[in-house]
């Protein structure tokens, strides 16, 4: 397989602090790589980078062969990029399907029409229809995002990035703060994704990572500590000392996760 | 006969060829106007006859950097503290002139306006941030700023209804006028002294911010407001408390430039419009860059009067813009949140 | 999947067309029922200035750019109007496109540099491009006319229609005709695609652009068209007034036409032009009365972003919500 994304190198300091130090990652084509490390270990602001949002100090991204490095954040997202966040970035002032409908204008390149009323645009309003279908959020298309549960405005977050029908998706973070039965409903919207959608994946909940991952790639102080198979960079001993303290928590069987979803 | 300025040290001059009575050495082919040595000699760091002239331009330019930076500091704090920008400021320098010129007047002590002046509007800050800006934090600082520009309204047609629209001329305390004598040339006293007092109170200000207690308080409000709650302080208080020194020191500007600028309606609007800039092109929230942006507005003002009449205020506006393009945060200013 | 009708939200909402009828016979009808040329005027003056604040409204309300410098392209369209109309031609077509060709060709490179700040940076850029438009007007006396302003500007002719604008009903006639026009293509361009993004950049300007969004060529594009719509009053108000000076562009002109949108109600298109009819015949009245208008008018606009901040426009809304919810109890 191809690979679609190359983070190569890269460096990025605040200040005195040294946040990414030389970090190098390569995702193929329909993998699955998750990105683990406790908090501060520089994950989102990988993010900010691979997302445009943030210039690195050094180093390159390189998206689908292309080096997208100088190239700002909407530039990547019309080459296939898209991201969640991992704080609540909605339009809270808009009702659900507004909010869905700006990004899949965009995506129909319909966004700078003038003459007709965006009403009028059925390919624009049935293409949201049914994207807040997909998500189960089509009972609230007309709520203010502000006015959403908190898994709710999660699940939008994920329609907003779906919207733009990426080739590689950077979620931050997915479920955070969520119950464990919305969890289990995200887990399984995001194995329901196509192999033609790459994902990149921050989470804190290992039983998560395991039920979703191909490769997990393990961040710590700025640096890749591990990065290889789950079972791989769960034995890895760096991983296992630094991160995990005792080795517990990834013993949890993926399996478990499996069968509760499966009912 | 002319004389050629460099012939001192000219290169075409030979050893031996030096004459004291400073005419044309018989080496020199050109005539004074067309060396190019000669008009780099005539310079105002070498000449002291020309010196004078620059010197005592240079030193108006500062005298109005002090002035700005009287007004810009507070507007730098208060928008570093509470994040919002006070349109009403020029107003406070406004009230501060022209009760200067009442207190002046009725009590015959500049020194006495000096003092009381500033402390009565700084009073009347108290009480505007308590009553209409306290309601408004909850909504963000566009409001505020909404507000403060009905405000200036009001002050201005207020002083103006008040004093008419007659220019105004306020006398120098009798202390201060005459001339100081600076070798090359004779300076206004009342002028160095406002230079003096700027700096002076510059001084003061960082002292205060960098090594008191009071001055670590809004340090650190304004690097994060909940967490100086947090540790107990009154937050609210500290704001009036900041927002009425700032007044204060606009007033204070005023009842200053009194004596040597004149009291006229929109002079609260010019002198705004300079400050906004000045804090614009320091950056904003910082002392550092009020004090450095006023020198350069100060100093860009005066030349550019000199220079340029007709567009003195287009050059600031252009640096102003150039600044901002280069350096979207100022000089030494923070990101707007 | 939600029906047609089902996903008809908050901005798509069909507005009910009996209560705009009644308003546009209204004032159809006005100059027939008040023959005053005294009314006649200020209303023509306040649909001028009602054009003017909707065209803020497009900056303030929809894109959420606080613009102190709006007054620069009434102006240089009037000045433009102004200079065409008394040195070669008053026709209004060629008057009417160099005035506003003018306003959108200064907001093209206006809003490109001003465009990349933000907050009070924006609004500090904005009014000191205005305030150069200011100085030029002042200064170029050769151009402009300077401090006495450009005088003489003749009602244009507009030769087809054979139309002697110079009567002061045909006169608001005209201006009630751009007003219309005015009003459908804004409210066009505010439910089209281009009016959501403008919305969608006010809301969440991050969000816009890790969707995909270049948000810049999106804020250029409200300026410029806010800038062709405050232009198109401008020629308007070089017509209707004769005169053109340079306090037409100062930083008050700017301030002005502000009040007039938070006043009316930022963001709602219509409320901006009560706004800007509440301060116009506010204006009229006190004026005639006392000197202090700037005071009462400060004092008038302190109160509503206290307590009115929706403007009129949200004083409405709020009264109909309230009443429709008695209703139901």
């Amino acid at each position: 397989m191809d690979e679609l994304l190359r983070v190569e190198n890269i460096h990025r300091r605040f200040g005195g602090l040294r946040v990414l130090n030389g970090v190098n990652l390569s995702v193929a084509e329909g993998e699955r790589l998750a990105i683990i490390g406790p908090n501060g270990a520089g994950k989102t602001t990988l993010f900010n980078i691979i997302g445009g949002e943030l210039a690195p100090g050094l180093g390159r991204i390189i998206l689908g062969g292309e080096d997208v490095t100088r190239r700002p954040a909407h530039e990547r997202v019309s080459r296939g990029l898209a991201r969640t966040f991992q704080t609540n970035n909605l339009f809270l002032g808009l009702s659900v399907f507004e909010n869905v409908r700006l990004a899949v204008q965009r995506r129909q390149g319909a966004a700078f029409r003038v003459l007709q009323p965006a009403s009028a645009l059925t390919e624009v309003s049935s293409e949201t229809a049914g994207l807040l279908a997909r998500l189960g959020l089509q009972e609230r298309h007309l709520a203010l995002a502000r006015d959403l549960s908190y898994g709710e405005q999660r699940q939008l977050e994920v329609a907003l990035a779906l919207a733009g029908r990426p080739r590689l998706l950077l979620l931050d973070e997915p479920t955070a703060g969520m119950s464990p039965a919305e969890t289990a409903s995200m887990v399984e919207l995001i194995r329901s994704f196509p192999r033609d959608v790459t994902l990149l994946i921050i989470e804190h909940d290992m039983d998560v990572v395991f039920a979703i991952a191909d490769r997990i790639a393990v961040l710590h102080y700025g640096e890749v500590l591990a990065d290889g198979r789950p079972d791989e960079v769960r034995n890895d001993p760096n991983v296992l000392a630094v991160y995990l303290g005792t080795s517990s928590a990834f013993n949890v069987q993926r399996s478990t996760l499996i069968s509760n979803i499966q009912g | 006969m002319p004389h050629c300025l460099a012939e001192p040290y000219c290169p075409a001059r030979k050893p031996g060829n030096y004459r004291k009575s400073r005419r044309l050495p018989a080496h020199c082919p050109l005539p004074t106007a067309h060396c190019p040595f000669s008009a780099l000699l005539e310079s105002p760091l070498v000449d002291p006859q020309t010196l004078s002239p620059y010197l005592v331009q240079v030193l108006n330019g500062l005298a109005f950097s002090m002035l700005l930076f009287l007004l810009a500091a507070g507007l730098s704090v208060i928008f570093g503290m509470m994040d919002f920008i006070n349109l009403a400021h020029g107003s406070f320098y406004m009230l501060g002139a022209y009760l200067g010129f009442t207190a002046i007047q009725r009590l015959g002590s500049f020194w006495v306006a000096v003092v009381a002046v500033p402390i009565l509007v700084a009073g009347l800050g108290f009480g505007l941030e308590m009553v209409l800006l306290r309601p408004l934090y909850k909504r963000g600082h566009l409001d505020q700023v909404l507000l403060t520009f009905g405000l200036a309204f009001v002050f201005a047609d207020v002083v103006k209804w008040n004093w008419g629209a007659d220019i105004r001329s306020v006398p120098q305390p009798p202390e201060l006028t005459g001339a100081l004598s600076l070798g090359v040339t004779v300076y206004p006293r009342y002028r160095g002294f406002v230079i003096v007092a700027g700096l002076l109170l510059a001084g003061v200000l960082w002292a205060i911010q960098a090594r008191t207690r009071l001055g670590a308080i809004v340090r650190a409000g304004v690097a994060d407001k909940e967490m100086v709650s947090g540790l107990g302080i009154n937050v609210q208080l500290v704001f009036a408390a900041v927002f009425a020194f700032g007044a204060g020191l606009a007033a204070l500007s005023g009842v200053i430039a009194a004596p040597f600028l004149s009291l006229a309606p929109g002079m609260d609007f010019e002198q705004l419009i300079l400050s906004l800039i000045v804090v614009v092109v320091g950056g904003l929230g910082t002392l550092k860059g009020a004090f450095w942006g006023a020198i350069v507005v100060g100093l860009a003002d005066t030349f550019g009067k000199i220079w340029a009449p007709d567009f003195s205020l287009l050059v600031i506006f252009a640096i102003m813009a150039v600044v901002l393009l280069l350096r979207p945060n100022g000089l030494f200013g923070r990101a707007l949140a | 999947m939600p029906s047609r009708d089902e996903w008809r939200v908050t901005s798509d909402r069909r507005r009910r067309i009996g209560p705009g009828l009644a308003t546009i016979a209204a004032l159809v009808i006005f100059p027939f029922v008040s023959p005053s040329i005294y009314f006649q005027n200020v209303l023509t003056e306040v649909l001028i200035f009602g054009i003017f604040a909707m065209s803020l409204d497009l900056l303030i309300g929809y894109t959420g750019l606080f613009s102190f410098g709006h007054a620069a392209f009434f102006g240089v369209a009037a000045y433009t109007a102004g200079i065409v109309a008394t040195r070669f031609s008053d026709n209004m077509l060629l008057t009417l496109a160099a005035g506003v060709l003018a306003a959108g060709l200064l907001a093209l490179p206006l809003g490109a540099l001003s465009i990349r700040s933000v907050g009070i940076y924006f609004l500090m850029l904005t009014l000191a491009f205005s305030q150069m438009v200011y100085a030029a007007a002042y200064k170029w006396t050769w151009l402009t006319g300077g401090p006495n302003g450009l005088a003489g500007v003749p009602r244009p002719v507009l030769g087809i229609l054979g139309l002697d604008l110079a009567s002061v009903s045909t006169f608001y006639y005209a201006t009630l005709t751009f007003f219309l026009a005015s009003y459908v293509v804004l409210r066009r361009i505010v439910a089209s695609p281009l009016g959501h993004s403008f919305v969608g950049v006010r809301e969440n300007e991050s969000r816009m652009r890790a969707i995909g969004y270049n948000t810049w060529l999106v804020k250029l594009a409200a300026f410029v068209i806010a800038g062709l719509f405050a232009g198109l009053a401008g020629v308007l108000f070089s017509y209707f007034n004769g005169f053109i000076s340079p306090s037409d562009v100062y930083w008050t002109t700017s301030g002005l036409v502000m009040v007039m949108v938070i006043i009316g109600g930022a963001g709602t298109l219509l409320g901006p032009v009560l706004g800007a009819g509440l301060v116009l015949i506010l204006q009229n009245i006190v004026s005639s009365q006392t000197d202090r208008w700037p005071l009462i008018m400060g004092a008038t606009f302190i109160l509503f972003v206290l307590v009115a901040r929706r403007g009129i426009a949200g004083i409405f809304h709020d009264t109909l919500a309230l009443a429709r919810r008695s209703a139901r109890v």
